[in-house]
């Protein structure tokens, strides 16, 4: 929700300046590029921690009824 | 009679039409043909856009001509329409991802935060871009990918933000990529201890054919539903990594990784050279942006190392940073320098594999950082 909150922050700023950008909000812009970079690998991280977890304990419970 | 033929056929070629800006443009592309042949930078790549160039900068042949009433368009202006339509980066992200082996990310997951880090370059090149005055939001925007080290993310990028600006940002990226033997290694030294670079790693965990069937699955509907934009270059490059995976696809995933990238490379070269036209690709931008790739790329670099170095701090030792400028996305380039560095410093030292998790993790940190400059500035 914040995420997307500065998201439409930093779209109106765009388009309300058009062709010309400050340095604060070009700083605004790369911090935010970065944190949802960071955002998604993350999860993305997590969700392979997961999946990993879950198919390595199915595969050992299959070792073992077989 | 004779005479006016001779005048005749003088006057419609093309030497009467050449300008000093196709001399120079000549003279760039018999060097980077040069680069491309006797010092072998990316030659892949380089060697059609220095042709491209070549064809695009002889006069009036007309093949980067649009389509008229009367006329039929140019041979290159059709083969261009991939570029421009984006068709060419997202083919192929396909061959990259049936020739990745995404094991060794799999295996060390926490890979993915190096991948994040060494995308600190784009957001640094923007900045800078931005505060050099001279280029749009847009065109900072299309310059600073040059740092994720991913020509067909650049491309794509760069064709839709900032599509005059195309020929430079190519022709940069593909350099630096080369380049990267030189650029990383003085960084990798600076920011790292003489006992960091010795640091052996655990061998990494086997990784079983499910994970890695699922992998490209869940990485699609994640990214995908996070940052739609981005569908085009993750949902090709996790479509290819699904025919490798499978097992059950072995003729796509071969025609995927060797005809199909192979064409789409010659054309996609060919026709990003021909957009270098003279008076477009020699202007006061075109220093800018060879001067903000190079920031862009050592900033990349940097920002792998220090988080690297975190994840080494964190882990107490067990990883070694040196990894961390693998996370630019030059795959397999840029974990051949770690693994270098590596040996240097301990010959016994293995870091190959624990750097190309790093490496393929770039490469989707710079797809998710395209889609966000898109969505932003698109």
């Amino acid at each position: 929700m914040k995420n997307l909150h500065l998201f439409i922050c930093i779209k109106y700023i765009i388009l309300k300046r058009g062709v010309k950008m400050s340095i604060s909000e070009s700083i605004l812009v790369a911090l935010f590029c970065m944190l949802v970079v960071f955002s998604v690998l993350v999860i993305l991280w997590a969700l392979i921690r997961l999946f990993s977890s879950v198919i390595q304990l199915i595969e050992k419970n299959n070792e073992k009824s077989l | 009679m004779f005479i006016d033929s001779i005048i005749r056929i003088w006057e419609d070629s093309g030497f009467v039409a050449m300008t000093w800006q196709s001399v120079v443009m000549i003279i760039v592309a018999c060097i980077l043909v040069y680069l491309a042949i006797a010092k072998k930078f990316e030659p892949l790549l380089l060697l059609p856009i220095a042709f491209g160039i070549l064809l695009a900068n002889l006069p009036l042949t007309g093949m980067m001509n649009e389509p008229t009433s009367t006329e039929a368009g140019g041979l290159l202006y059709y083969l261009y329409l991939g570029v421009k339509k984006g068709i060419y980066p997202s083919l192929i992200f396909l061959g990259i991802g049936a020739m990745t082996d995404f094991g060794p990310l799999i295996a060390r997951p926490c890979s993915l935060l190096i991948g994040a880090g060494a995308q600190f370059g784009i957001a640094m090149a923007f900045i800078i871009a931005t505060a050099m005055g001279i280029f749009s939001p847009q065109e900072a925007a299309s310059i600073a990918i040059i740092g994720g080290a991913d020509g067909p993310t650049a491309i794509y990028l760069t064709t839709r933000l900032a599509p005059l600006l195309l020929p430079s940002i190519a022709i940069a990226a593909y350099s630096y990529m080369a380049l990267i033997p030189l650029i990383q290694p003085p960084l990798m030294r600076l920011l790292t201890t003489d006992k960091e670079r010795k640091i052996q790693m655990e061998q990494l965990r086997k990784v079983s054919k499910l994970e890695k069937l699922c992998f490209p699955i869940i990485v699609s509907i994640l990214c995908i539903l996070l940052l739609p934009s981005v569908a085009p270059l993750i949902g090709m490059l996790m479509l290819g990594n699904l025919f490798r995976e499978s097992g059950v696809v072995e003729r796509l995933s071969d025609t995927a990784q060797n005809a199909l990238i192979n064409i789409v490379t010659i054309f996609l070269g060919l026709t990003v050279g021909a957009t270098a036209v003279g008076t477009v690709f020699l202007q006061p931008k075109t220093l800018g942006i060879i001067f903000l790739g190079l920031m862009a790329f050592m900033f990349s670099t940097v920002g792998g190392l220090l988080i690297g170095k975190i994840m080494s701090w964190i882990t107490k030792g067990k990883i070694n940073p040196l990894i961390g400028s693998a996370g630019v996305s030059a795959v397999p380039m840029a974990a051949r320098v770690s693994q270098v560095e590596g040996q240097k410093a301990s010959p016994g030292n293995y870091l190959l594999m624990h750097a190309m998790g790093a490496n393929v993790a770039g490469v989707i940190g710079s797809a998710v950082a395209a889609g966000v400059l898109l969505s932003l500035f698109g």
